[in-house]
């Protein structure tokens, strides 16, 4: 499926794209994410681990970034991974640019072809855009965080402290908001224009 | 009489007040729970599995996995086969490669299921991840990769059914149309899911398994063949509360063969009840199939040729070929067609396998045919409901052949009914000429209404047999005794009634028991609406000899020919101080004297069986109509008005009968509207709940006007035909038909059932 996610940051483009380009930075910021290892030549050994109510979901895997493109600020990383506790697996393709918004600021966009399989799969196509969502939402946050505070920036290229996974109670959240904007759209496309 | 009266159902009572007692409910002791590992992955081959962390894991008391339980892993056979078709052994719990997402590798038993399921996540799997086939459009592409490994072809088989030169016809007829389309996956979604408990028995060598199997009689003999025990030594038992069965639960599966075996491995009770999210990934669904038809027809709508290419999805593994054979016998319908040729490719998927779902193959033809005779009356600007009268078999015709043949291979031939008058009498009912009144009107203020109309017939009472037994109990009272087991069509009532009018006895003596093959040694199970058609006579004839019986032995005991059976008494010419109850009667002739010789005459042992093997199946028929209205701005369909005609032949109850018909509209209005089973490409399902499995509640399914014909069948002694499915199999091809037929001013073209807002939407041609 595909999921495509963006986020705003007070900061420019090439900072931004400069910051993301850390891998270690990425991880930390990334919820539920930790770096275990730099394989070398633009690969790492890293875990995702994704709580959705009772169903936990920690890949554990590879990820790559396959393409860096500094003029135009994109970037693409490869990540493939299972979940060690044997109920699936996960491949994301993610393609991520940075651009200028046009306040003075970045926009920055990520498109992610994932296949996942298992329970968390099953949960269906809404939850995982909704979920995602959320992820990013939290990632941004990270972000601003680390890119305006130089030192914590700098103190995580060791392996940080990971961020904590997403709270179920968090992707309710996110569930419930997805399904009031899906509605907002539904009910504004419904609403009568034949008599008018 | 009984047969014939609406009375109500004796199952509600403790249905209503909370005392059904489903499988779960069951106080089965000391029982330990399982809990089954299934594959994330829709093809992927095992490697190896580490289940040490899980074995250890607190409360396990075992821990299996395929590989493990090697005895037991023959495959789980095919119902309906074909010389030609390409099997691969659907395995209980594959040791070596899995091929749809939610098929089980392991199985943890554990003092409860909450401990079961944690040391399910211990259990490390090694899978290769294969590629995977998830639409017959993916298993048909040229080079595709194979669903099974090793397999030169994902087609199962290809079969033809053919009458006359459809294509010669075809050529010659003075105009034809095609059009492809598409009926998407759905599911049974019984309220109770599936669910197998067992016990062995050391002392006699029997094991007792409960299972909510609609066919306890097929599964004892799947079992018995697999276990390499005695029929006698498997005891099934059907629970008489099953929260609905729906065709899935007619299959046999890997978790039936498991659960039992594991019990006598152990030495223990085990119980699992599956959950509703195993439920959707693996019991058995139905529906996906795509029509490539094309009719050939004269100037005044009359079919002269038909011929059809259907692709089904068969799933993974080929559990029978019985949904796609009716398919191929259900496409000409009501109608009489000179030339037809209508050819089958069934595919193999990376989908959990497909079998029967209420109306099994059906709906799918229905809505090719149906959508035909639409498209041949707006090619001809003639009325839909006048191109169908033209069209069909006259009420004179029976038995009527059709030209093809039925899935056991005789002549296809319908044995009665009466078409025009159900097609007439729903037209009458929607009150076609107002309602098309009303769709101008409306289309003049900018609205957009249609009407739909589908005629069908169904294949209903299938063989080989069902089996009856009446016993004068000790206590005085009648037992009926049915092989067939009951998901709440309310067999303790309809085989009760049934019995009364055979015997004589009132109802109020007269119980009836189901589904539990220490009771009756045959049977066949409850599929394919046959049990009424079936069973329906063999109760019957067995009641009326047990009548014969009753007043056979009660004129010995009072020494008179002139004896009247009412109540549960036998008089003499009607004085009640000359009489004898049932209870003296089994006194005399079942219980006897220990040691002193019966009285002259008397005959001992007061019981009748009886099996009835129809010689074919008989046909019932209906005619829907609906009145829709569509916002072409957002695809929503709202459902103004339905009709059912409905004609199963004589009726037992007819209160059952219209909650037969009404529910299975609840299930139509599901497929024309709303369900939709989606896997991605990569074989991953996609609605494996609720929230986005669109399941239809009582608010969805709009009111219905329903009316019944009733053409008695010529081919058991009761004149019945089945009632389960009729109002399930025209609804999709009806609804679209109405959606077409309101949204023709913008040309859209429905194609694909169900018919939901996002493809009505996309149905309306956009002016760039």
């Amino acid at each position: 499926m595909l999921i495509e996610n963006s986020f705003d940051i007070d900061a420019t483009p090439d900072h931004v794209f400069a910051f993301l380009q850390d891998a270690h930075n990425v991880a930390a910021c990334f919820p539920g994410a930790e770096l275990t290892e730099d394989l070398g030549g633009d690969s790492y050994r890293g875990k995702v681990k994704i709580k959705v109510g009772p169903v936990v979901a920690a890949y554990a895997g590879t990820a790559t970034i396959v393409e860096r493109d500094p003029v135009a600020r994109a970037a693409v990383l490869a990540a493939e991974g299972r979940d060690a506790k044997g109920s699936g697996s996960a491949k994301a393709q993610a393609r991520m640019s940075v651009a200028a918004n046009g306040s003075g600021g970045s926009t920055v966009t990520f498109t992610t072809e994932l296949t996942i399989s298992g329970k968390l799969a099953q949960f269906g196509r809404g939850i995982m855009a909704d979920v995602s969502n959320r992820m990013v939402a939290d990632l941004a946050d990270q972000v601003r965080h680390r890119i305006g505070t130089p030192e914590v920036a700098a103190a995580v290229s060791a392996p940080a402290a990971p961020a904590a996974p997403l709270k179920f109670s968090a992707i309710l959240r996110a569930m419930i908001a997805g399904l009031i904007h899906r509605l907002r759209v539904t009910l504004k496309a419904s609403r009568p224009q034949r008599d008018s | 009489m009984m047969i014939g009266a609406g009375i109500t159902r004796r199952e509600d009572d403790r249905l209503l007040t909370g005392h059904g007692r489903y499988l779960d409910d069951l106080d089965i002791p000391d029982a330990l729970a399982a809990a089954f590992l299934r594959s994330p992955h829709a093809h992927a081959r095992i490697n190896g599995m580490d289940l040490s962390a899980a074995r250890s894991a607190p409360g396990v008391v075992a821990v299996y996995s395929g590989a493990d339980l090697m005895e037991i892993q023959k495959p789980l056979a095919p119902k309906v086969l074909h010389p030609d078709l390409v099997d691969f052994p659907r395995l209980p719990m594959p040791p070596s490669e899995v091929h749809y997402v939610g098929e089980p590798v392991a199985i943890v038993i554990a003092e409860n299921r909450y401990l079961a399921e944690d040391a399910l996540e211990l259990i490390d799997v090694d899978y290769e991840i294969l590629p995977a086939i998830a639409s017959t459009a993916a298993a048909l592409a040229p080079d595709a990769p194979m669903a099974h490994s090793g397999a030169t072809s994902n087609v199962a088989v290809r079969l033809v059914q053919r009458s006359g030169n459809a294509e010669k016809a075809l050529d010659e007829a003075p105009h034809r149309l095609s059009e492809e389309f598409f009926v998407m996956r759905g599911g049974g979604h019984s309220m109770e899911p599936r669910a197998v408990a067992a016990r062995f028995e050391p002392s006699l060598g029997q094991v007792t398994i409960w299972d909510t199997t609609q066919s306890p009689h097929y599964a004892r003999q799947q079992l018995s063949v697999i276990y390499g025990m005695a029929e006698d030594d498997i005891r099934v038992v059907a629970p008489p509360d099953v929260g609905g069965g729906f065709g899935p639960k007619a299959q046999f599966y890997g978790e039936e063969v498991v659960v039992p075996w594991v019990a006598m491995k152990l030495g223990r009770t085990v119980k699992w009840v599956e959950d509703r999210q195993e439920n959707f990934v693996s019991a058995m669904m139905e529906r996906s199939q795509t029509h490539r038809i094309e009719v050939g027809f004269d100037s005044s709508g009359k079919l002269l040729a038909l011929r059809d290419f259907v692709e089904h999805d068969q799933g993974a593994y080929c559990a029978g070929l019985q949904v796609p054979s009716i398919t191929t016998a259900t496409v000409p319908g009501p109608y009489r067609v000179p030339d037809i040729q209508i050819e089958l490719v069934a595919c193999y998927t990376n989908m959990v396998p497909t079998s029967s779902v209420r109306g099994a193959g059906r709906p799918q033809a229905v809505f090719a045919m149906e959508r035909m005779m639409d498209r041949i009356a707006e090619y001809l600007d003639l009325d839909p409901a006048e191109v169908r009268a033209r069209n069909l078999i006259q009420a004179d015709e029976f038995p009527y052949r059709v030209g093809i043949m039925f899935r056991d291979g005789s002549p296809l031939t319908y044995d009665s009914g009466n078409f025009p008058a159900l097609l007439s009498g729903a037209l009458e009912r929607i009150d076609y000429s107002a309602a098309r009144e009303f769709q101008a009107q409306a289309r003049a203020s900018g609205r957009y209404v249609g009407i739909g109309l589908a005629v069908y017939v169904e294949g209903c009472g299938l063989g080989p047999y069902e089996g009856a037994k009446i016993r004068l109990t000790n206590r005085g009272k009648l037992l009926v005794t049915l092989a067939a087991a009951a998901q709440g069509q309310g067999y303790e009532t309809v085989y009760a009634q049934i019995a009364a009018d055979a015997t004589g006895v009132d109802m109020e003596h007269i119980s009836v028991v189901t589904g539990d093959t220490s009771r009756i040694p045959f049977g066949q199970g409850t599929f394919a609406s046959r049990i009424t058609a079936t069973c329906g006579p063999a109760v019957h004839d067995a009641g009326l000899r047990m009548r014969e019986r009753l007043l056979d032995t009660a004129s010995r005991i009072l020494g008179s020919d002139a004896v009247t059976l009412s109540g549960d008494r036998v008089s003499m010419d009607g004085d009640p101080e000359k009489s004898v109850s049932l209870s003296d009667i089994a006194r005399i002739a079942n219980i006897g004297k220990h040691g002193i010789t019966l009285p002259e005459g008397i005959k001992p042992g007061i019981e009748t069986m009886s099996y009835f093997a129809p010689s074919r199946a008989a046909y019932a028929s209906g005619a829907h109509a609906a009145l829709v209205e569509v916002d072409p701005l957002t695809g929503g369909v709202q459902v103004l008005k339905y009709v059912i005609g409905h004609d199963c032949g004589n009726v037992i109850n007819p209160l059952l009968v219209d909650g037969q018909v009404l529910g299975g509209f609840a299930h139509g209005i599901g497929n024309a509207l709303y369900e939709d089973t989606a896997y991605d490409a990569q074989g991953q399902p996609q609605t494996a709940s609720y929230l986005d499995y669109p399941l239809v509640s009582a608010v969805e399914v709009p009111p219905v006007s329903l009316f019944h014909l009733h053409t008695p069948s010529p081919l058991n002694p009761l004149g019945v035909k089945g009632a389960g499915e009729g109002g399930t199999i025209p609804a999709p091809a009806a609804i679209a038909g109405a959606i077409e037929d309101a949204l023709r001013p913008l040309r859209a073209r429905i194609t694909h059932a169900p018919t939901t807002p996002a493809r009505v939407f996309a149905a309306i041609p956009r002016e760039s």
